[in-house]
């Protein structure tokens, strides 16, 4: 389970993360840190997924985004305070009862992210908005809601 | 392809060399010094990963081409640990778990080293992530380089090697 905590700023459609909660099942943890290490880092790279990434192609298929430059990943100051938890339901598949548990913070952010900013621009009419949440796709989104 | 003489002092140890003008710094340590700690990321200044110290500060030896280090004292990661005890911020990036493929690694720990130049050995989080904006990281959400560095940083006060 994700959560996220979301700031808008409803001139220019940028967001910035305040806060970020993890929840997860991982069976029986063998090594904490090293799941504690995968789940920040596979939150880095599903905020980059939800908030920069974004493989631009032109029409005759020249890649746009083909450096740092245009493809943005996020920096050290990008990621939100985080705080992760844990629950244990032992695998039954194999005798240690142990999942996999790599890069499993990469799932949530688009989906969780995603949610908090529409929950934060319902009232604006905001339903959705687009992958990857740029300035620019938020503020589209502010700019088409209806109200 | 001319080449051109360089004198400099890299690691400590002064290196004479015949170089072309258009290798950068990092080609000249990697390929011909063979110091392959430095790594090359992104080869445009964007990532971090091939940071080394000219003169005692951090630079991007992607983009700095090795005839501009002539008669300057380079270093770079191989110079920070003596025999096997690892620099205090070497270690701290141990201890925290603070790298998961590693190839970041060198770069991170040159600019915590810059950084600890700058600004003393007690850094705020906001600090650290602010001064870490020049590397990038893939693997680690950057939660334990900043755990590191502000150990590390700590841990390097009154250590001579700092």
């Amino acid at each position: 389970m994700h959560l996220a905590v979301v700031e808008v700023d409803r001139g220019t459609g940028r967001v910035k993360l305040r806060q970020y909660f993890t929840l997860d099942d991982m069976g029986t943890i063998i090594n904490p840190m090293i799941i504690e290490g995968q789940v920040q880092g596979g939150l880095a790279q599903g905020i980059g997924q939800a908030m920069m990434e974004h493989v631009i192609y032109d029409k005759n298929g020249q890649l746009l985004s083909a450096t740092f430059m245009d493809y943005a990943i996020p920096r050290a100051s990008d990621m939100p305070p985080l705080k992760s938890e844990y629950i244990c339901t032992p695998a039954t598949s194999n005798p240690l009862g142990v999942k996999g548990g790599s890069e499993t913070g990469t799932i949530g952010p688009p989906a969780a992210i995603g949610n908090a900013i529409v929950d934060a621009l319902w009232h604006l009419g905001v339903r959705k908005v687009e992958l990857p949440f740029t300035p620019y796709s938020v503020w589209q989104a502010l700019q088409s809601a209806e109200v | 392809v001319p080449t051109l003489t360089i004198n400099l002092t890299v690691n400590g140890k002064p290196v004479t060399a015949d170089v072309e003008p258009r290798w950068p710094l990092v080609e000249f340590l990697r390929d011909h010094l063979r110091l392959t700690g430095t790594h090359v990321g992104c080869d445009t200044s964007q990532c971090g990963a091939c940071t080394v110290h000219v003169d005692g500060v951090a630079m991007r030896s992607c983009t700095l081409f090795a005839v501009q280090a002539d008669g300057c004292e380079v270093k770079t990661i191989e110079s920070l640990s003596t025999g096997d005890k690892l620099h205090p911020m070497q270690q701290a990036f141990h201890e925290h778990h603070a790298l998961q493929c590693g190839f970041c690694t060198p770069g991170m720990v040159m600019s915590a080293l810059d950084l600890v130049r700058r600004e003393g050995h007690d850094l705020s989080e906001g600090m650290i992530r602010d001064n870490l904006e020049g590397n990038i990281c893939r693997c680690t959400g950057y939660y334990n380089i900043i755990k590191a560095v502000a150990a590390g940083a700590k841990a390097m006060r009154g250590d001579a090697s700092s």
